[in-house]
């Protein structure tokens, strides 16, 4: 019996679908073929997918990769999930993924090989080699024909021509490509290549196939050189790209990852280097010039020491001298006092008296032998124990002898 | 010497040259040495012209890279 309480909403019930439907549709693929495709101008595409008896509506949002034009009428396998739009009571498939029938069990394949490789580490980033930045030997695996070689070229040219470019023309797509490619990874290595970029320009996902596959990851996994992938363009990814050491978006941009160090910049480098040392030379020698001027200045303070030492010595010497002199001096002198004295007495005027002899005094004065004697001049007469006084009474001269 | 390693040399004799107490005679050897590299390196990147060679199995042949401009 049917109760109130059996009763749901419509909201209630849409619920209960949209939990039911979005939980066990959670990620489907189906195959079937396109209809009323429509490219939104927000960048959404909306289409159903059909068969001979049923349809779906079906969206793919903007960011979704989509590497072909989808046209009415063409088989496609599409991956993704259920959901419901309440409002409308509707569903319909998201799609994530979605490519042409045929293509579809390569992807499937493809990600089955990436789980592979993933478990067995080929993508692990620790395992990657080191690109290295002066190679003198880029190795070149691709179309000798078209853009990508001579974007890889004109580009290794501007930016490092110090390095030679080992060119392996490469067969990018159809049947014969994963095996070339396998060749040329060989080769190169054999080569002694410091690095290899292995690349083709855009194409469609079919024609970047060769790069998807397990023999080509195992060579770029096994390579001594490292690998630079450049395939396709900024939206696929390839196998290869995620193995190789380093990937680029473009032919051109791997070949300056190949690069890392423009010729212009080594040349900035190098005179900034050489004017490194040449300044620090002339720091040190400054130094070294400081450290003499110290080591002059404690010379000459050594030198001055001696001179003083010498002169010391030479007033201390000069000084005995002068004292030698002196003592001889007075020497010399006291003998000549000597012989002064005992002159001096040899001169004495009363050495005569002592003799014999008498002397003359007038008014207290010594007569001298030539001065005249007058009448009546009262003088004395002096000998040696006895003065006597007399007057002159004759004063008639004659001479005595 | 490779390129790369004159240019780790260099960089050595700048770091040599920094330390404290170097003698004098090693300082100038060292100058001396650092500037003959920097010349060499200098030159070696001014000379420098891309060769293009194409492989085929274990050969080598240069080719002219005309066909690439």
């Amino acid at each position: 019996m049917i109760s109130d309480d059996n009763i749901l909403s419509i909201s209630e019930l849409t619920n209960l679908i949209q939990r039911d439907l979005e939980t066990n549709f959670a990620d489907i693929a189906v195959e079937g073929e396109i209809s009323n495709y429509k490219l939104h101008s927000s960048g959404h595409k909306y289409f159903s997918l059909k068969d001979n008896n049923a349809q779906i509506s079906a969206v793919m949002w903007k960011g979704q990769r989509l590497s072909f034009v989808p046209e009415d009428g063409q088989k496609v396998i599409a991956f993704g999930r259920l959901t419901v739009y309440p409002p409308r009571g509707s569903y319909q498939m998201q799609v994530n993924l979605m490519t042409p029938k045929g293509i579809g069990d390569l992807f499937l394949q493809l990600e089955k090989l990436k789980e592979k490789l993933k478990v067995q580490g080929y993508f692990d980033l620790n395992r990657k080699k080191q690109i290295p930045q002066f190679p003198s030997i880029i190795g070149v695996s691709t179309s000798p024909t078209g853009a990508a070689v001579r974007d890889i070229i004109t580009t290794i040219r501007r930016r490092y021509p110090l390095a030679k470019v080992y060119l392996r023309p490469t067969v990018v797509q159809g049947n014969d490509a994963a095996p070339d490619i396998v060749k040329a990874i060989r080769e190169l290595n054999s080569q002694n290549c410091d690095v290899i970029i292995i690349g083709r320009g855009g194409g469609s996902i079919e024609d970047l196939w060769a790069y998807n596959m397990e023999e080509v990851a195992n060579a770029i996994y096994k390579s001594n050189s490292s690998i630079i992938s450049a395939v396709g363009h900024e939206t696929d990814f390839t196998i290869a790209d995620l193995v190789a050491d380093l990937r680029a978006a473009t032919p051109t941009a791997a070949a300056e990852l190949a690069t890392p160090y423009k010729i212009d910049d080594l040349l900035n480098y190098i005179s900034q280097q050489e004017r490194n040392i040449t300044d620090i030379i002339y720091e040190k020698i400054d130094e070294i010039k400081l450290t003499l001027t110290d080591f002059e200045k404690d010379r000459t303070k050594n030198l001055i020491k001696s001179k003083l030492d010498y002169f010391y010595q030479k007033i201390d010497y000069t000084q005995d001298t002068i004292q030698n002199q002196i003592k001889s001096k007075i020497k010399e002198l006291n003998y000549k006092i000597n012989n002064f004295e005992a002159e001096l007495k040899s001169i004495n005027p009363e050495m005569p008296l002592k003799r014999g002899y008498a002397m003359l005094k007038r008014n207290g004065k010594i007569v001298k032998s030539n001065e005249k004697l007058k009448l009546s001049d009262k003088i004395e007469i002096i000998r040696q124990s006895q003065v006597n006084k007399a007057v002159i009474i004759n004063k008639n001269q004659e001479d005595l002898f | 010497m490779k390129f790369e390693e004159k240019i780790k040399r260099i960089e050595e004799i700048g770091s040599e040259m920094e330390e404290n107490g170097i003698e004098l005679e090693r300082l100038i050897k060292l100058y001396e040495e650092g500037i003959k590299l920097t010349k060499e390196a200098r030159t070696f990147l001014e000379k420098a012209e891309l060769k293009i060679s194409k492989i085929n199995g274990d050969k080598i042949k240069e080719v002219d890279d005309d066909e690439f401009e």
